[in-house]
């Protein structure tokens, strides 16, 4: 038993933390005190990823002939929570959902196209699964995809199409049978955003100050190269693309630097002139929230020690331990802070650059998002403990 | 990163669970509650047999000194089994205040027996109106010539009855530097045992001391020193407890989800309700974590790393509470019939909570777990 990294992990850690908070620190990249966003949505974030390339930091754990290091996914981890840690961009969806999804599924030309692209961060993506009346149960979606010719006719709406409006490519799931079991009928869509005719994005805005996207697609035309993955075979390739990142889908080092922030604030902050640290409440709240703190980064180690079966388990339920101590976490804190917690960044008084107050819209998104917190309940259920399928 | 066990713990683990399934079944739970001795000859002795009674104990005093992750993977069986046995009290706490503290002489006369299943040792440390700090301690000790006079009252000492020595706190003078432990026969004139019905029918007792004499020969660690060492050893405590309450837990929830398997309501098994069946989830993620805190924090005491104090009571402080949520659950699950005292699950939903309120609490585990990270500067 360790629950240590080893040596050389740790010394591989410490050099890309110092390479990454280098390069973090360029104009425009950080995400600025409270902003949510680590989208790669502008130059400056574009230029963070370049520099990730550049330091042979994307696509660590890829396989050498991928252009990879070989690494262990340990070290994707590490990295992932460096980046969450340090407030830089996420590493992205290409490396991060994307890319071994391709190497398994694609076709050559697909590869050879696609691979070096995301490697070299010249290509962000916008995945497209959700809709407005597929969210959880994203099996029914309906977005129709038609044979015409060479090709394929793609009609319908997707919803919450982040980074939808600046991204290169969409990564889509469409339903080309609707005759048969709705896991069956659903093919994945590879799309130029930039030149495709047919597509409107239009932007929703969330309330933690992030745009999202509706986006529908009015006839589109997209040639059958650029299927990706076996027709009707998309929600298998969808699943397995969960199993080779989902140890890094939730960055413990969110709840982490929260939690350091609070603590730095009640160590030095006063109130009527006392030492808010001399308040037993506080005291409570510290101590318990280290307690849950402590908790969801020994579930997230688990994702990264455990593999297979055992790990989908382990990892729906760090995301909901991780999710939800967000959330009562975001509670604890304005309610042990008080009235500064109501001011968004620049505001004068502001703490910590509005972080406090920010998380307590931020965390919203995150018991939802990825898999409900209701859906990774029915994995426990079904998977860890043998209970029977809801009727 | 490595969070499995390794082979020995592995077989320690699955032949300890066999013995228990026999030794220390369900009927026998049953048989021991409202039992004045508390525990059955047969099982101590096979515990004995098995080395658990000297399972950290060094070689030289016939123990197996194996580690604190070993510690945990028996006290995850032990709780799983709810068994009936004072290994907490005789094998952790007074053994290692002894090899902690103890005399030469002391560790020589008491550690083999321990070790051998042949003396039983119980801390005798609560009282009545008093918190778990040492401030809690005011059985009063007046050192004489001849030794130490006690007078005062102890409350909840488990499996006094069949003791050898009582472990006990006393006041010597102002502080936490105040505080002695001796090493007390109960048979000594002016000991008096009182049993009390507990929450979980357990065998604990009111001991009233009076002017009861205690040669100095008889402290264990130089004068002033008793309180330091409870604390260090109550450390260990906190690891034991907290792998207890996650076997505890973690059998109940076996049997609330093959009931929620078996049980028909509306036509159909109730675990396919996601009202029950995400009850159950909780409690399978609250356990989960829990084992992995047990199992850090006995890591980092194995790894003699500078944060196991706070590990060992951030592990303490959440598998009471998941296994206090797990235990409820259980309740939940079973319903009606979980009520009545014809079913096991309330068996592990009293214990789980006596356990949490027996050595230390939520309060003072939160007040030290605090101090570390706000004043310590850990994080």
């Amino acid at each position: 038993m360790d629950f240590e990294f080893s040596p050389e992990e740790r010394a591989w850690e410490e050099e890309a933390r110092a390479y990454i908070k280098k390069c973090a620190e360029k104009p425009g990249v950080r995400v600025r005190g409270a902003e949510a966003t680590r989208y790669i949505d502008t130059p400056a974030r574009r230029g963070f990823m370049k520099d990730l390339a550049a330091g042979g930091y994307l696509g660590v754990s890829w396989p050498k002939e991928l252009g990879g290091k070989g690494l262990s996914h340990r070290y994707d981890y590490l990295l992932n929570e460096i980046c969450a840690y340090e407030n830089a961009p996420s590493p992205g969806k290409g490396v991060g959902i994307l890319g071994r999804s391709l190497a398994k599924h694609g076709t050559p030309e697909q590869k050879a196209y696609f691979l070096p692209k995301i490697i070299n961060a010249e290509i962000e993506w916008a995945i497209g699964y959700s809709e407005p009346e597929a969210g959880s149960d994203l099996a029914s979606l309906k977005i129709k995809a038609t044979r015409d010719g060479d090709g394929w006719r793609i009609n319908g709406q997707k919803r919450f199409t982040t980074s939808g409006h600046f991204a290169d490519w969409y990564y889509l799931a469409t339903r080309t049978d609707a005759t048969g079991p709705k896991h069956k009928g659903i093919t994945l869509f590879l799309i130029d955003l930039k030149n495709t005719p047919g597509i409107q994005i239009n932007p929703m805005f969330c309330i933690n100050g992030e745009r999202t996207n509706e986006v529908f697609l009015d006839n589109v035309y997209v040639p059958d190269s650029q299927r990706f993955g076996p027709e009707g075979e998309g929600f298998k390739v969808i699943s397995e693309a969960l199993d080779f990142e989902r140890h890094i889908l939730f960055p413990h080092s969110y709840q982490q630097r929260i939690f350091d922030k609070f603590l730095e604030w009640v160590r030095t902050a006063t109130r009527d002139g006392e030492p808010v640290r001399n308040d037993p409440a506080v005291r409570s709240a510290v101590a318990k929230l280290s307690v849950l703190l402590e908790e969801g980064r020994l579930h997230s180690y688990s994702v990264v020690a455990l593999e297979g079966y055992e790990a989908a388990v382990a990892a729906a339920m760090t995301k909901i331990t991780s999710s939800e101590l967000f959330q009562h976490m975001a509670n604890v804190i304005t309610t042990v802070v008080g009235p500064e917690t109501m001011l968004r960044i620049d505001n004068e008084g502001a703490i910590e650059e509005g972080l406090f107050e920010l998380i307590h819209r931020a965390g919203v998104i995150l018991t939802i998002g990825a898999g409900g917190n209701e859906i990774q309940r029915n994995i426990i259920a079904r998977r860890g403990l043998g209970l029977p399928n809801p009727t | 990163m490595n969070l499995d066990l390794n082979d020995e713990q592995i077989m320690l683990r699955d032949s300890l669970r066999k013995m228990l399934a026999d030794q220390s079944s369900i009927k026998v739970v049953r048989a021991m509650e409202n039992d004045p001795i508390g525990y059955p000859t047969s099982l101590w002795k096979s515990l004995a047999e098995m080395g658990i009674t000297g399972l950290t104990l060094a070689e030289e005093f016939g123990g197996s000194a194996l580690g604190s992750v070993d510690l945990a993977v028996v006290f995850e069986e032990l709780g799983r089994a709810l068994c009936p046995a004072p290994i907490l009290e005789t094998s952790v706490i007074s053994a290692g205040l002894i090899a902690l503290a103890g005399s030469d002489a002391q560790k020589k006369e008491w550690l083999p027996r321990i070790a051998a299943g042949e003396a039983v040792l119980t801390p005798a440390f609560l009282e009545l109106g008093g918190s778990f700090k040492g401030t809690g301690i005011q059985l009063k000790a007046e050192a004489g010539a001849d030794g130490y006079r006690l007078n005062g009252k102890k409350y909840f000492v488990s499996f006094a009855a069949a003791a050898d020595r009582l472990v006990t706190l006393v006041r010597t003078g102002a502080g936490d530097a105040g505080i002695d432990i001796l090493l007390v026969d109960p048979k000594a004139k002016g000991v008096t045992l009182t049993k009390e019905d507990t929450h979980a029918l357990d065998a604990r007792y009111l001991v009233t001391f009076d002017n009861v004499l205690v040669p100095l020969s008889d402290r264990i660690g130089g004068a002033g020193t008793g309180w330091k060492i409870w604390s260090a050893v109550g450390l260990d405590m906190m690891v034991a407890q907290s792998a207890w309450f996650v076997g505890c837990a973690a059998r109940d929830l076996e049997l609330a989800t093959t009931y929620a398997k078996e049980r028909v309501q509306f036509d159909r098994p109730i675990g396919s309700f996601q009202a029950i069946a995400h009850q159950l989830a909780d409690s399978a993620t609250g356990i989960a974590g829990s084992r992995y805190l047990t199992w850090k924090a006995a890591w980092a005491k194995d790894s003699r790393r500078a944060d196991f104090p706070r590990l060992a009571a951030t592990a303490f402080l959440r598998s009471a509470e998941s296994g206090r949520f797990a235990t409820r659950t259980g309740q939940q699950i079973f319903g009606g019939i979980g009520f009545t005292n014809d079913l096991d699950v309330q068996l592990f939903f009293r214990r789980n909570k006596q356990h949490m309120v027996a050595w230390v609490d939520t309060k003072t585990l939160e007040d030290f777990v605090a101090a570390e990270l706000i004043e310590g500067g850990a994080k």
